[in-house]
């Protein structure tokens, strides 16, 4: 079920009201139906993919208790083994298993050595990436100790398909929504309002924004070899503005919903534009994969506090795997490959960790000249990154970049008058309500139930006006 | 929870209440809610010339000067109208009004594809009663596009000067023709007879064939490159009626007659001055007709 459905626009209602008003009283009863309504939510995509999740969920769940069960490390080494195995498995068969056999084939081909391809249409199951991963670190926290498990099967279950965030996160820890999961909700008006805020907001950036660049943007990269320089930096740019709309987008929906059954997931997003390297764009993007990859395989590995050679290993692993981790496709590892070599600098420097403050302008209300063109350089080669990300193949982000930087002619991006004023009013709002959310979440400005109600209102207003309701899916769902 | 239901019930109450002011609004300050609210409103008229079709016929077909040299005129014509739209507009209108002696229809098949039969133009819905019980009937969706038209307003002063006479729109802006005829680009004539939609029109021809009105079917010109040397085209229908497509499109009649400078609006759309131009072909045709050139 997509978030920018009418099904869900039906099903929101209907499962909170069930939650809080039949099911208030028993928090048994809550946690079954959060796990029956995911579930449906899930399945009503493909319910044959539902055995999967349950697969998942069951060896994570013996898992987790066996290892905290068992005397022996090494016996606790083989559970967790078997978690990891069986949910890397899963997602390599599903996610990768083409993408290996496609590669080997090419590669012997080239050596003059052809072999049968071994390739199956093998569907993608929404969402595999991000509840593998979540499951996974469930059976890791419990392994090094950080957690311990849960012996309430359903309890388990509703953590590890929890309907908001179940098909592109945030990828949530255990030791952070289980507990929530386990205890008593007690429903608060102001965090329902702030969720409903949230989920506006979400839709905003989704319909108001991304979908309303997406057209421009698939025009452009569908064929940037007739296009000329400037019609490739505006796609470009397009693009930065269209995967951060749908992305954060969905998040904040996910966040939104999840606040209305009273339970808080952890951010995923936090202004990733606005920060002055790379550095501290990891830390705002897409911040509950980028932490898991530092906890889960960044510090296993030694992380900084080894030799500066194995160090630098280090972050190449994290940003080829974390590549990967969005698809099978050289792009993901070219995007991934980019954003290390981006990174290594800084980290060498020692000052990839420098800014830690939201705020670029700190105190004052404006930011210094040199934080601006820190911001806009740390945002081009983000942008010019991402044109790996969307293209179809390394040689055509080679040949967009070369057609950047190219003089030679190609056609004019040619944008009506009527959506350029329409991209001008959703702009200004998007820049205009950022900026809001930022100087709320730092507490320069307040925040209360009369600004909330405005923010509600006019963002309401202007999805109907400027949203684009051809039921776009959410980009990060591929993944 | 009551605080939660509280604030939901005002964010509905001041969502509805924003969707009524948008509504009211345009209907005093949108060009074409006023003027379809005046043709809703016609009892007892005497046209002797109706005018149908879209955005193309709204901009560029003169009906002032129809009204001063053939008969009055009066252009029902409203943007991103489809042939239903027209067809609901002629119905009600014959209905409370005097037969009239003509009914032109103005298509623009060199950009639009009128095989849409049944989308109605939601201002049509809106001003004909056919509202539904849909989310999607919300003003402030509904009639999204309108937001953008009236903005334009504030930004230039052509769109704030533009008025609405005799249901032409009538807007002093120019945009240039920069696009190049070419020949080999035309349409092969025969096989785009069949894609323009013509047959839609039965309904409207039927109708004014019943009630012994003319009826002239016309192609809007567009700019350069969409123009063709297509001929006239006559169609005709089991039932017997028949009628004539005059292609204002055509190379020798737009090319020579047309200014690409200074006649057009936008893409395919006449300013006031082509309309005035595009007039005498319009005055042609009719003449033909009435001397009975095709029957």
């Amino acid at each position: 079920m997509l978030f920018n459905s009418v099904e869900f626009l039906l099903f929101l209602p209907v499962v909170f009201l069930l939650y809080w008003f039949v099911c208030g009283k028993s928090l048994r009863i809550q946690n079954v139906l959060l796990l029956v309504t995911s579930y449906v939510f899930y399945g009503w995509w493909d319910w044959r993919f539902l055995s999967l999740i349950f697969l998942s969920t069951v060896v994570d769940f013996i898992s987790g208790i066996r290892i905290d069960a068992a005397p022996l490390q090494k016996t606790k080494k083989i559970w967790l083994t078997f978690s990891m195995v069986f949910n890397l498995g899963l997602l390599g068969f599903f996610k990768y298993y083409n993408f290996f056999v496609g590669s080997w084939i090419e590669l012997f081909s080239q050596m003059g050595i052809y072999m049968d391809p071994w390739t199956m249409n093998i569907v993608l199951p929404v969402g595999i990436s991000f509840y593998t991963f979540q499951t996974m670190s469930y059976s890791l926290d419990i392994y090094y100790e950080r957690l311990k498990p849960t012996t309430n099967f359903v309890n388990f279950a509703a953590f590890v398909s929890f309907f908001p965030q179940l098909v592109a996160g945030p990828i949530e820890r255990a030791s952070n929504l289980l507990p929530q999961i386990e205890k008593r909700r007690t429903f608060s008006s102001a965090k329902a309002i702030e969720g409903i805020e949230q989920i506006l907001w979400g839709f905003f950036k989704k319909v108001v924004i991304a979908d309303a660049l997406a057209g421009m943007v698939s025009e452009v990269y569908g064929s940037h070899e007739e296009y000329n320089s400037l019609s490739l930096i505006v796609a470009a740019i397009a693009f930065s503005f269209q995967i951060y709309g749908d992305f954060s987008g969905y998040s904040d929906i996910a966040i939104g919903t999840a606040k209305l059954f009273g339970i808080d997931l952890m951010s995923n997003f936090n202004f990733p534009y606005l920060s002055r390297n790379i550095g501290e764009f990891w830390r705002r993007w897409h911040i509950s994969l980028s932490t898991w990859f530092r906890d889960y395989v960044y510090y296993p590995l030694g992380g900084s506090r080894v030799r500066s050679s194995v160090a630098i290993r280090n972050v190449f692993v994290v940003f080829l795997t974390s590549g990967l981790w969005h698809g099978a496709n050289w792009t993901f590892l070219a995007w991934g490959g980019i954003h290390a070599l981006l990174f290594i600098p800084s980290f060498v420097l020692n000052s990839n960790s420098k800014y830690k403050a939201d705020l670029v302008s700190g105190t004052k209300l404006l930011p210094g000249v040199i934080d601006t063109l820190k911001v806009a350089l740390t945002f081009s080669v983000v942008t010019l990154a991402w044109v790996f990300f969307r293209s179809e193949s390394v040689l055509g982000a080679v040949g967009y970049i070369k057609g950047v930087f190219s003089s030679t002619g190609g056609r004019l991006l040619v944008i009506p008058n009527n959506q350029i004023i329409t991209l001008v009013f959703s702009f200004s709002a998007f820049f205009f309500f950022s900026w809001i959310y930022l100087y709320r979440k730092n507490e320069v400005i307040k925040s209360g139930e009369r600004a909330a109600f405005l923010t509600s209102l006019t963002l309401l207003i202007l999805i109907c006006l400027f949203g684009e309701f051809s039921k776009q899916s959410f980009i990060y769902f591929q993944f | 929870m009551r605080k939660f239901g509280v604030f939901l019930a005002l964010l509905l109450i001041a969502f509805l209440a924003v969707n009524a002011l948008y509504l009211f609004a345009l209907s005093k300050v949108d060009a074409e809610f006023r003027k379809t609210d005046e043709s809703v409103n016609f009892t007892d008229e005497s046209f002797e010339i109706l005018v149908l079709g879209n955005s193309t016929a709204l901009d560029g077909v003169n009906t002032q000067m129809l009204s001063d040299s053939l008969g009055a005129a009066y252009n029902f014509s409203l943007a991103g109208s489809s042939i239903e739209s027209n067809y609901i507009q002629l119905e009600h209108y014959l209905a409370r009004n005097n037969r009239p002696e003509f009914v032109l229809f103005f298509l623009s098949s060199c950009h639009i594809n009128y095989n849409r039969e049944y989308v109605v133009n939601p201002i049509i819905e809106n001003y004909y009663g056919l509202w539904r019980f849909k989310l999607a009937e919300l003003p402030l969706f509904k009639f999204r596009w309108l937001f953008i038209e009236n903005f334009k307003k504030l930004l230039s002063s052509d769109h704030r000067n533009s008025s609405v006479v005799a249901g032409q729109l009538i807007l002093e802006r120019t945009v240039a023709d920069g696009t190049v005829f070419e020949n080999s680009s035309n349409p092969n004539c025969a096989t785009d007879y069949q894609s323009k939609g013509y047959a839609f029109l039965k309904p409207i021809a039927q109708q004014c064939a019943d009630r012994g009105i003319k009826f002239l079917a016309f192609e809007m010109p567009c700019w350069s490159w969409k123009q063709n040397n297509c001929d006239d085209v006559y169609v005709g229908f089991d039932s017997g009626v028949k009628f004539k497509v005059v292609n204002l499109n055509r190379r020798d009649i737009a090319g020579p007659l047309l200014n690409s400078r200074a006649d057009w609006l936008s893409e395919n759309h006449l300013n006031y001055a082509g309309s005035v131009k595009l007039f005498e072909a319009i005055k042609t045709a009719i003449m033909q007709e009435e001397s009975g050139s095709f029957q």
